[in-house]
Formats: structure tokens, C-alpha cells, sequence
């Protein structure tokens, strides 16, 4: 067989980075001394009108922590394909991960965008807030204490979150590697909340390729680090979708 | 698959059997939309020598087959290609080089672990 890239196929290339409006811009981007990293971000459809949204880190570096890294990225995978929410898609991770017995430990977000009702519906086992830029500013979205990573406990189960993204707004999803490179979280942080905001209003331009560079973060990296972005679209096309 | 080789069905077929896949089904050509119709369980790419981005066409299979076993057969043995491929969304990297006895190997590997690495990347 052929994998041709007729009409249909370029449709498919349009929406895939452009997905019931929403615009979705991945990063990822190796620590410049690994030839193999523990982070990963991906987007897959589950729905017409749903797509999810992947992104974690795997605790250290070289072959083993890259391999665990496909298998929980897998895991995910097969968690969201079965149908399960994201708190139930992660537990069931965490559960594979402490059955596996090799002491692997990993940070994820795991989420499906819902682009009919423009809801985020997410979970989030020990990783970074996601970071919502817009109109109103930007704030990230932490609930209480945060669930435990996976892989550290066979009972942890994330909690289900479900946030409204308004219409324009830029969701942001990133590992450590992005706010920890000058070894500053609050610095990181800050430096995050600018870039967004500067992504946020270039809304002709794919975000996270925005952030990359207003963080200055291609090859100067200690650590590995992976951006997902999703842009809600404007009012006017939410009438005509 | 695609672009398989005439010569190397058979030895792909008789692997995905005994990987214990049944019924290997080879196909001309196929769209990117159509094969997230069909849902194949496994599926075997030929990138070499194709004339779109190879990475994204991987990325946009995963975004239509997210739990699809997605294998990449080539010649390019190469560890910065098989890293490539795996970040894309493949789960294994077979060696054109490699017999069906490796190739089941690494079939079977995929299906279990969630991963496969053929070791000719790596000795390279």
C-alpha cells in the first residue's frame, strides 16, 4: 500500500493542527547533552469533536527512562482508546507503571479538548499546572494539592477536572524542562506567563513554536522539555461550527 | 503497509502470523483518513524515499490510530532516525536487513512491551 497524499489527505493535514477550530502546535525538545529523553506530547483523535491531549515525563534520562517513556505513552493510549476519562486513563497508567516494578516514575496531563462545548476535561498526576492565556490575563490552573506522580502508589487516582476554554484563549501545556532551565521555577514561571501572553496575542502564528523562541529554549537546555498548545477559536467561528 | 516491497511480503506476512497477528491484509494504496476508518491493531510503514515529511505523516497516522501497534520498516539504520520515528508515534523500528525470525522478534516485542528498538539501529 501506498499512503498517498491526495485531497483528502492534505483536509486531514489541515486539521490535524487545526482541529474544530481549535489550533494545536506541539514542541519537544531534547536536553542539547541526551540523545534520549523521558518527555513526550502528542495529540490523537478520539471523536469528530474530541481530541486528546498527551504530555508527560518520565524521571531520568538515557535508553531505560526512553523506553518507559513509550510504554506510559502507550498506556495512555490505550487507556483513552478504551473510553476511559482521564482520571480513569491515568489510574489505569499508574497501575501498569507500579506493576512494572522498575521504579519508574512519570509526570502527565492527560485531557481531551471537547470542541463543541470548548471544555478541557483533564487530569494531572504530579506535573506542571496547565496555563491558560487570554483577555483576562493568564493564570495557571491549580486545584488544591496536587495528585501523586505515577507510578508511586497502586491507590493514586487524579482527580477529573473540567475548565471552560474561552473563545481566543491559549491553553498551554509543558513539562519541567521549560519553566526549570534556569534552575528558578518562580522565574520559569514568570518567563512562561510572558511568552503566553506574546503567543497569545501573535494569534496568526503556531504558539508553541512562539514560546520556544521568547523563552530562548532551543539547544539550551539542561533538561528535556515538550510544549503543547491549544487555541480556542474566536466567537465568530464558534457560531459556524 | 506502505510501500512495501513486492519481495518483502512474505517474509512480513509469515512474521505477523507468527507474531500472532491473523490475516495480514496488504493493500495498494490507502489515504491517511481512510486507514483511521479501517482501525488496523498493527501497522507496518515503508517511509524511505517518501516524498512528504516522513515524521509527520508518522504524527498524523497517531493522530487518526492512537492505539494502533505502528511499525516502521526501513533501510536507514540510523539511531537518530529510530528516536525520530519513536517521538513521531511509532512503537517499533524494524531493519529491512533483518530476517523473519528478527522481525518476528521485534513484531512480538511491540505487541507485549509497548516498544521495540531493532539492535542494527543502536550498533550502528
Amino acid at each position: 500500500m501506498t499512503v498517498v497524499r491526495d485531497a483528502e489527505e492534505l483536509d486531514f493535514v489541515w486539521t490535524s493542527s487545526v482541529f474544530g477550530g481549535f489550533k494545536v502546535s506541539t514542541r519537544i525538545m531534547p536536553a542539547h547533552s541526551a540523545r534520549r529523553g523521558g518527555d513526550w506530547c502528542e495529540t490523537f483523535a478520539l471523536s469528530k469533536h474530541v481530541v486528546a491531549l498527551s504530555i508527560g515525563d518520565v524521571c531520568g534520562h538515557g535508553l531505560a527512562a526512553f523506553e518507559a517513556m513509550l510504554l506510559t505513552r502507550q498506556f495512555v493510549r490505550d487507556g483513552a482508546a478504551w473510553g476511559l476519562d482521564p482520571s480513569q486513563t491515568l489510574a489505569q497508567v499508574n497501575q501498569a507503571l507500579c506493576r512494572e516494578e522498575r521504579g519508574f516514575y512519570a509526570t502527565a496531563i492527560f485531557g481531551l479538548l471537547d470542541t463543541r462545548r470548548n471544555t478541557f476535561t483533564f487530569a494531572n498526576a504530579g506535573h506542571p499546572p496547565p496555563l491558560l492565556a487570554g483577555a483576562f490575563g493568564e493564570y495557571f490552573l491549580e486545584f488544591g494539592n496536587g495528585d501523586l506522580l505515577l507510578g508511586m502508589s497502586k491507590a493514586a487516582i487524579a482527580q477529573l477536572h473540567v475548565v471552560t476554554i474561552p473563545a481566543e484563549t491559549l491553553l498551554v501545556l509543558y513539562t519541567d524542562g521549560i519553566i526549570e532551565r534556569q534552575r528558578d521555577v518562580i522565574l520559569g514561571q514568570r518567563q512562561l506567563r510572558n511568552a503566553a501572553t506574546l503567543a497569545y496575542r501573535s494569534s496568526a502564528l503556531s504558539a508553541a513554536p512562539v514560546i520556544e523562541r521568547q523563552m530562548f529554549l532551543a539547544g539550551s537546555s539542561h533538561d528535556d522539555a515538550a510544549l503543547l498548545t491549544a487555541r480556542a477559536p474566536s466567537p465568530r467561528m464558534y457560531s459556524t461550527l | 503497509m506502505a510501500r512495501i516491497e513486492p519481495s518483502a511480503v512474505p517474509l512480513l506476512a509469515e512474521s505477523l502470523t507468527a507474531a500472532g497477528q491473523p490475516a495480514p491484509v496488504f493493500v495498494r494504496q490507502l489515504a491517511v483518513t481512510e486507514l483511521g476508518l479501517l482501525a488496523p491493531g498493527v501497522l507496518i510503514l515503508d517511509l524511505d524515499g517518501l516524498e512528504t515529511d516522513p515524521l509527520e505523516m508518522l504524527r498524523m497516522l497517531r493522530f487518526v490510530l492512537p492505539a494502533c501497534m505502528i511499525a516502521v520498516y526501513t533501510n536507514v539504520l540510523e539511531e537518530p532516525w529510530a528516536l525520530a520515528c519513536h517521538m513521531a508515534g511509532a512503537n517499533c523500528l524494524l531493519s529491512k536487513a533483518s530476517d523473519a525470525e528478527q522481525v518476528t522478534l521485534g513484531l512480538r516485542g511491540s505487541l507485549q512491551r509497548g516498544c521495540y528498538t531493532d539492535p542494527s539501529f543502536t550498533a550502528a
